[in-house]
């Protein structure tokens, strides 16, 4: 499927992100490096983590994008592209080493981490310019500057037939009222 | 000496020195600011006072101990050499987060990319922003350059480590020597929104229908006339 947001973006392959659902491999080794720092209590670093990668799902749909993991505790949050307000995408060493990314999303709420992160993925200049083509104002006149003058007349037009509907019909009513009491 | 530094580091930090290209979108126009000289000539200078007092403090407890026990060069020689790598790599992450700093606007966006040992990149829309602010400190002023800040909607607390740079909904362009010029750019972009910047798509679609006050007033004198010859039969 191939949809008009991406008309003008060639270097977007929507499919590609939509068939996204899983972070990579890569993640795994990125937990265990993670992990290790932790030396002695190494497993209990590493088996919610290990639970997190095994779990963690994403969901690209045409309206919005959903994350979810936990085994025990599941946890699943959605949320739109129209609300994005800005996306971060961070990589630090280890991530660069081994060539994944973190994509965060920030929707316009009051906590100050990221509403939604997209951990542990290759593709993150993809799905940053994917986000991002979704987002308002990537585009004017699509959701900003024009609307209002072409949305103006449209809907008035059938405002005013009505009315002069109306008008018409209580004129008729009268011109009849008097022409009765001519007779 | 940097350049020869810089080789050796890039490949270890995986780290790229080409601009970043501008998010893929429909922008018309987009251009390239980066940080000014003057912004690396402060941040040298705050490395030299770090590198300063490292130093006073080393010599002194070196010399202390020294003083002691000569065996006790056995922990001076380490110390020394600690304190000069951990001076030479602040050095060199100075030098490269002035390098590996880009600002890039379009005409409908604002991306950043920053960081050495975390490479971070902002991506906001213009319709997004919220408000722009230039700030300067004393001796951001004494070095002649100013801070350039856009907030988008939402709380800007710090990031998860308490630190300034990944603060949600606010991109900071550091550095600038010409900030009334990017302001002036900013703003000129987002005066093209009309709309607040919370993320609804439909707000402007959904505006008032226009009446034509003339056939309102053809309206009404109509009922008044009805009413007349109702009354008068």
């Amino acid at each position: 499927m191939r949809h008009d947001d991406d008309a003008h973006l060639k270097d977007v392959d929507a499919d590609a992100i939509f068939a996204l659902t899983r972070p990579d491999r890569s993640l795994l080794t990125l937990y265990i490096i993670y992990s290790a720092a932790a030396n002695v209590v190494f497993p209990f670093a590493f088996l919610p983590l290990y639970f997190r990668f095994i779990t963690l799902r994403y969901r690209f749909d045409k309206e919005g994008v959903s994350v979810s993991y936990g085994y025990l505790w599941r946890r699943e949050a959605y949320l739109t592209y129209a609300r994005i307000q800005d996306i971060h995408v961070s990589r630090n060493i280890f991530e660069r080493w081994l060539g994944i990314g973190t994509v965060q999303i920030q929707t316009a709420s009051g906590s100050a981490s990221a509403q939604e992160s997209i951990v542990g993925v290759r593709a993150f200049n993809e799905i940053r310019n994917f986000l991002y083509a979704r987002m308002r104002g990537h585009r004017l006149g699509h959701q900003g500057e024009s609307a209002p003058s072409q949305s103006a007349p449209a809907q008035s037009a059938p405002i005013d037939e009505v009315l002069r509907g109306i008008r018409d019909e209580l004129r008729a009513i009268r011109e009849s009222l008097e022409a009765r009491r001519r007779v | 000496m940097y350049d020869l530094l810089k080789r050796l580091l890039f490949p270890l930090l995986k780290v790229e020195e080409k601009q970043p290209a501008p998010p893929a979108g429909s922008h018309a126009t987009f251009q390239v600011i980066r940080a000014c000289p003057a912004f690396l000539a402060y941040n040298l200078f705050f490395w030299k006072l770090y590198a300063a007092a490292w130093a006073l403090g080393v010599v002194t407890v070196s010399v202390v101990l020294l003083i002691i026990n000569r065996w006790l060069s056995l922990v001076v020689v380490p110390l020394l050499a600690v304190a000069a790598f951990k001076a030479v790599v602040l050095y060199a992450t100075t030098r490269l987060s002035y390098d590996l700093r880009w600002y890039v606007i379009t005409d409908r966006s604002l991306l950043i990319r920053e960081g050495v040992w975390v490479v971070r990149e902002i991506t906001l829309t213009f319709a997004n922003a919220q408000n722009v602010r230039v700030t300067q400190g004393p001796l951001q002023r004494l070095f002649g350059f100013s801070n350039v800040e856009v907030d988008t909607a939402g709380g800007a607390g710090t990031g998860p480590h308490g630190e300034q740079t990944t603060r949600p909904h606010r991109a900071v362009l550091r550095g600038l020597d010409n900030p009334g010029q990017v302001r002036g750019l900013i703003l000129e972009q987002l005066r093209r929104h009309r709309t607040a910047g919370l993320g609804d798509p439909d707000d402007q679609a959904a505006g008032h229908p226009i009446l034509t006050p003339s056939l309102l007033d053809e309206i009404l004198s109509e009922a008044r006339r009805l009413r007349r010859a109702f009354d008068s039969t």
